[in-house]
């Protein structure tokens, strides 16, 4: 099993632009598999990562929108995505803010149903 | 009516920031034997004395076993429950070991408050004094500055 | 001071161990006098330690001053006192649903909506809670085009609106009542009804049902979300939504990644766009899943726009 989340966090980071990927325990907020760059601190990609989705989920629910499959965050030093939303495992990633986000998009959707 | 409040200043800029950061519903900071220097989100002084004694004797404990092993020591227990989580670590400061207890509930993560505790640690580190010289515990010493402990936190 | 506090404060002078400090406290509360509000209802409750409606009232107080893990600490001592306490069960389900916890939002909703079938506030707040479905639409061309037509010109500076008085069916009510002592926020009621907003969003389609302007604290400015059933439920929604602001800029604090511009939630029956509109202001807008992302985007940077001018315009 392991070695097959590493295979989908290898095909995510071969995806220009892209600083980390890792799949967190989504109540936990823990690492559970991660490819992570030098200057990227897995403990807080992970922790975070899981707190934001889980605020966005509340907030999409409160908004009407149903449960929530995919996040972006955009800043201006970076972008931050999670899919997964929901599950037991989150996928999240860690990217240049000129990331390709719908190819990083497709591919930790394809991350996400490994777990499914 | 929770409130944090401290037997030695210097932990409560650290611990006041730490329950913030991490929304931590009760935290003490304790000595190895159990001694409280400083808690947030007690209310009962028997309480308090109930989880810094509990808390200290589970990290003793947990030394023994790695001992047993021929680990050094352990670092971070984690208690999971099914509403509230507990954090027991130990960190060491300029005023010597301390052992740190969270509980925290659903609206955080284990992930969140260790990422906190380790910016808590070094705050303290920052903020605490040089070790003070001991000199031999006397029982009698131990019980008033545990009340005077105590009065201090509850502030009777 | 008010004739009601100055009546209630000799009263309670009168006989300390009256339980009118509750009233007391409530009233400074409403007033924003949250230090005032607090002592009373301490000094109430040191007299009267196993009094629920006290509890019930210090957890208002703290959740007014934003001190959310005390008010979910009182609200847990009211219905330790009384399981069925209503004040309670909707305050802790208020405090779970701003902290993410749906799950747990909705059972101490339903609890509450168990003890007041009547309580049509409470079902509105979980039947959103729950997640409705996004409003029914035109179809999609037409739509498109709506919303590509230029934002009128800026409305005019809001005039100032009472607050209006929190009721007991309103768990949002009492951090509405404090919206004038908020800073960065514009003289507007928090708790007006969406006819009564600032047009700030005119020509752009879903103005009133679909994009929402709200402050740091979580209370509405402009704008409202509509549920499924056509109800306003701006109100809940800005409280959940301040709270996915106030995480973004922490995430992007320890990140490193800079302030933050834009989160979309691809969720099942909409996208949602948020953004940070002004210092504390957090613009959020909804559109259908069959929009696509990149001209949700471009149609939550025109929102802004108009958000921004508005905001300049009464002078935040």
């Amino acid at each position: 099993m392991s070695e097959q989340l590493m295979r989908a966090l290898d095909r995510l980071s071969r995806v220009r632009g892209v600083r980390g990927s890792m799949y967190v325990a989504a109540e936990d907020g823990l690492p559970v598999a991660q490819l992570l760059m030098e200057n990227v601190n897995g403990k807080v990609l992970a922790a975070f990562a899981a707190s934001l989705a889980r605020k966005v989920s509340g907030a999409a629910a409160a908004t009407g929108g149903g449960r929530v499959r995919f996040v972006q965050m955009l800043s201006a030093g970076g972008v931050l995505l999670v899919a997964g939303v929901g599950g037991e495992l989150l996928v999240a990633v860690v990217a240049d803010p000129g990331v390709n986000v719908g190819l990083a998009r497709l591919e930790m959707l394809r991350a996400a149903e490994t777990t499914a | 009516m929770s409130t944090t409040t401290v037997v030695e200043s210097w932990t409560e800029g650290p611990l006041v920031r730490f329950v913030a950061q991490a929304s931590a519903r009760l935290v003490v900071v304790m000595t190895p034997a159990g001694q409280v220097l400083a808690q947030h989100g007690f209310t009962r002084a028997v309480d308090l004395m109930s989880a810094s004694a509990l808390g200290a004797a589970i990290m003793a404990s947990s030394g023994e076993i790695a001992k047993q092993m021929g680990e050094p020591s352990f670092g971070t227990l984690y208690h999971a429950g099914k509403k509230h989580g507990i954090h027991l670590a130990p960190c060491e400061t300029p005023r010597g070991r301390l052992i740190v207890l969270t509980v925290f509930g659903k609206e955080t993560s284990i992930g969140l408050v260790q990422v906190f505790f380790d910016e808590f640690v070094a705050a303290l580190k920052q903020a605490a004094p040089a070790r003070q010289q001991t000199g031999p515990v006397l029982a009698a010493d131990f019980e008033r500055e545990l009340n005077n402990s105590l009065a201090s936190l509850f502030r009777r | 001071m008010a004739d009601d506090i100055r009546a209630l404060s000799t009263a309670l002078a009168r006989d300390p161990s009256s339980l009118r400090y509750v009233d007391l406290a409530e009233a400074l509360r409403r007033r924003g006098q949250l230090q005032e509000a607090m002592q009373v209802a301490l000094h109430g409750l040191g007299r009267h330690p196993g009094h629920a409606d006290g509890y019930d009232c210090l957890a208002r107080i703290h959740s007014d001053r934003a001190e959310l893990s005390e008010a979910r600490a009182a609200w847990e001592r009211v219905l330790a006192i009384l399981p069925e306490h209503l004040g309670a069960l909707k305050g802790i389900g208020f405090l779970y649903f701003r902290q993410g916890d749906v799950r747990r939002a909705s059972e101490a909703l339903e609890h509450a909506l168990a003890v007041d079938p009547a309580d049509e506030a409470t079902r509105r707040a979980l039947a959103a809670v729950r997640g409705e479905p996004a409003p029914a639409r035109r179809s999609g061309p037409a739509r498109t085009r709506a919303a590509l037509q230029p934002a009128p010109e800026p409305a005019p500076a809001a005039s100032v609106v009472t607050a209006a008085p929190a009721t007991p069916a309103a768990p949002a009510a009492p951090v509405a009542a404090a919206a004038s002592a908020a800073p960065h926020a514009p003289a507007v009621s928090a708790a007006s009804a969406p006819s009564a907003r600032p047009p700030v969003f005119g020509g752009l389609e879903g103005a009133t049902t679909d994009i929402l302007l709200l402050d740091a604290r979580g209370l509405v400015m402009a704008g409202g979300l509509s549920a499924g059933d056509g109800s306003d439920v701006s109100e809940l929604a800005a409280a959940a939504l301040a709270g996915v602001s106030g995480e973004a800029e922490r995430t992007c604090e320890y990140m490193a990644l800079g302030a933050w511009t834009a989160i979309v939630a691809e969720a099942e029956h909409a996208n949602v766009v948020l953004a940070p509109a002004s210092e504390g202001a957090v613009l959020m807008v909804r559109r259908e899943r069959s929009t696509p992302v990149g001209l949700a985007l471009r149609i939550a940077d025109r929102a802004r726009g108009a958000a921004v001018r508005w905001l300049q315009s009464v002078g935040v």
